[in-house]
């Protein structure tokens, strides 16, 4: 992905926007509190800077459409200079929608939180510990690895390195496998 | 778990590994019987020399895990099997190992400097009436077996290899190598160092000199005549010049160069010859001069500078002579010959000499991918801070998981670990077993690990008893 990051197309300075965005939208200003009006300032030198970088003006808009300050999407949309239609939709969305939104703009997958490097502890537990149940084991790798997973991804992990062997047969004391 | 090894860290250097073990095995395989033999053979002189295994007869006292795998097998080959393997390769099976794996290609469309120079291996036979040659460190002609490597100083790496009988000259080496090398590689402009053994007969000198396009940078040998020629130049022939001294605040070393031509029977045309006089701290002057071919435009001072290039060369001998036991390297003599004409077996020697320079090669590719204070560490620094790690080793249906022992102060080798873990190295010895590598959890202590200081050690901190920090 090519960043535009850095204002390297715009001229305009931070202060400049501000005050050029506070002539043109004097009624959105005017209905705003005094704290909003300190995040409204805040995001449109914001935009500024990132110029207008998409995926930073959905996590600048979702931010400020749930910081729960009372800003409308009309608002938020007139700092971020996208309509009100299209805050409405930012708004609609939950945590991982948005997340997945950029995933997908970015045009890659997710990152496991998992990495090869992280079979062989896993693995020493899993020889030390032979009847642990895959929630232990999640358990495990929060603790030592300081990565949160669900018995789910566990059992994956466990398959793509052919951990499998080093556990009891399905059924014996996998109490959390999947069906 | 199948066990344990104290080699962790050598899992690392198994990219390098396969790809000679893929050559070896198109190359060696028919000689050997089989692709496993060649495997093996590969793997194991490569791991030797690049984990510091003095001798081939040390294989026998050898049962690490890990070393067994990484030389491609279940256990550690013995030293008579090993041995056997190493004296039933043939010469032309080897040269083309070396052919395929040594890296003139890098040279192409380049100006290049390269350096020539000879390693002499003396040999203690008695039995055997090999030819005899100077061998410089103990300054006497003995019985003695030759490694010509060509060196690139500023790659600092082994280009290639020949192995030579005891007597040969330098100069047929070289004559030989640039016919070679002209004939395979297209270069801009061939550079040439070497050292006074090229100039010590006007013939060698001639031969050289009819290599019109390359330029050589020879050392002139110090001998009398020529000294007190170089002596009775006019003092305003000679260009003062400072350098830096021999440590850092030093006193800055003082020299003189001055040009002037050297007349040799072998030579049609006067000879350009740059003398350097090293101002003496103490005692006499030092004089040195070299005999340059070919090139009458560059500076003199630049060619003293490109000529000390060369000091890599001999650099890369000293490693390779101390960390990498390539005077370990098998004879070229056979033992079941005739003691009165032995004759000369180059395949053996050729392989252990050369796979050790590719094991040197990939030791400094290591080198560079750690933090910088690690670039062109020596191998036994690399083998003390990245290859003898404590290790885990895990087989699962799919995977070879090799743990090395948690230790904060390895974190630098993270990136490298999950480069290698990304390569997805595949294992044809276990089945097409992927390789993964990475540190035990914090809390995971190594079963076999040993602590470096024992829990009840029995010399003492003298701090408690006010003797600051000293150990008693």
């Amino acid at each position: 992905m090519e960043s535009d990051i850095g204002g390297t197309h715009s001229i305009e300075t931070p202060q400049d926007a501000w005050l050029r965005w506070q002539r043109e939208h004097a009624d959105v200003l005017a209905r705003g509190t005094g704290p909003q009006k300190v995040l409204l300032e805040a995001a449109v030198r914001f935009v500024t800077v990132v110029a207008a970088q998409p995926i930073l003006l959905r996590v600048a808009a979702f931010f400020l459409l749930h910081a729960g300050m009372g800003l409308t999407p009309a608002q938020v949309g007139a700092a971020m200079g996208r309509t009100d239609r299209a805050m409405r939709t930012v708004q609609a969305l939950g945590v991982r929608d948005v997340l997945d939104s950029i995933w997908a703009e970015l045009g890659r997958h997710r990152q496991p939180k998992l990495h090869p490097e992280h079979a062989g502890p896993i693995a020493k537990y899993l020889v030390d510990h032979p009847r642990c149940t895959q929630p232990e084991v999640a358990m495990f790798i929060a603790r030592e690895l300081s990565i949160v997973v669900d018995a789910q991804t566990v059992h994956r992990f466990l398959d793509t390195y052919g951990l499998g062997i080093l556990r009891p047969t399905d059924g014996e004391a996998d109490v959390s496998r999947p069906a | 778990m199948i066990g344990h090894t104290r080699f962790g860290g050598a899992f690392l250097l198994l990219p390098a590994a396969l790809a000679l073990s893929g050559v070896a095995e198109r190359t060696l395989a028919r000689t050997l019987g089989s692709v496993e033999k060649a495997r093996r053979l590969a793997l194991s002189l490569f791991f030797r020399a690049a984990l510091g295994i003095e001798r081939i007869f040390h294989f026998e006292t050898l049962d690490d895990l890990g070393f067994a795998i990484l030389t491609g097998g279940e256990k550690v080959l013995s030293r008579s099997r090993l041995g056997g393997l190493v004296r039933a390769v043939r010469t032309t099976g080897v040269r083309r190992l070396v052919r395929a794996t040594e890296s003139l290609r890098a040279l192409r469309d380049q100006m290049v400097t390269l350096s020539f120079d000879e390693h002499v291996i003396a040999r203690f036979t008695r039995k055997f009436k090999i030819p005899k040659g100077f061998h410089t460190i103990r300054n006497k002609k003995m019985r003695a077996e030759k490694l010509f490597y060509p060196y690139w100083p500023m790659a600092r790496r082994f280009l290639s290899l020949v192995v030579a009988r005891g007597n040969t000259p330098i100069v047929d080496l070289v004559v030989d190598f640039l016919r070679a090398l002209r004939r395979r590689v297209r270069l801009r402009q061939l550079r040439v160092v070497i050292d006074a053994a090229a100039s010590a007969t006007h013939e060698g000198l001639g031969r050289l000199d009819r290599f019109r396009k390359t330029v050589f940078l020879i050392r002139a040998p110090r001998r009398k005549p020529y000294v007190s020629a170089w002596k009775r130049l006019p003092r305003d022939a000679f260009t003062h010049h400072q350098e830096p001294g021999r440590y850092v605040g030093a006193k800055d070393k003082q020299i003189e160069i001055a040009e002037t031509t050297t007349l040799i029977d072998a030579v049609t045309h006067p000879i350009r010859t740059i003398v350097v006089r090293e101002r003496a701290m103490k005692g006499k002057d030092r004089w040195h001069a070299l005999f340059i071919l070919h090139d009458d435009t560059t500076p003199a001072l630049d060619l003293l500078h490109e000529y000390r290039t060369r000091q890599h060369h001999e650099q890369g001998h000293r490693i390779g002579v101390h960390d990498l036991w390539i005077d370990a390297s098998p004879s070229g003599y056979a033992k079941n010959s005739r003691p009165d004409r032995p004759g000369f077996r180059q395949g053996p020697l050729t392989l252990c000499a050369w796979i050790a320079a590719l094991a040197w090669d990939a030791l400094r590719s290591l080198g560079d991918a750690l933090p910088a204070r690690f670039h062109l560490a020596h191998p036994r620094t690399l083998r003390r801070w990245a290859l003898m790690r404590d290790a885990d080793l895990i087989l699962t249906p799919t995977h070879l998981l090799v743990v090395l022992a948690f230790d904060p102060r390895r974190v630098w080798l993270r990136p490298l670990l999950q480069q290698l873990n990304h390569a997805e190295v595949a294992l044809p010895w276990l089945d097409g077993r992927r390789l993964v590598m990475g540190f035990a959890a914090r809390s995971q202590p190594l079963p076999d690990a040993r602590p470096v200081l024992p829990g009840e050690p029995e010399a003492r901190s003298g701090r408690a008893k006010g003797c600051g920090s000293v150990w008693c």
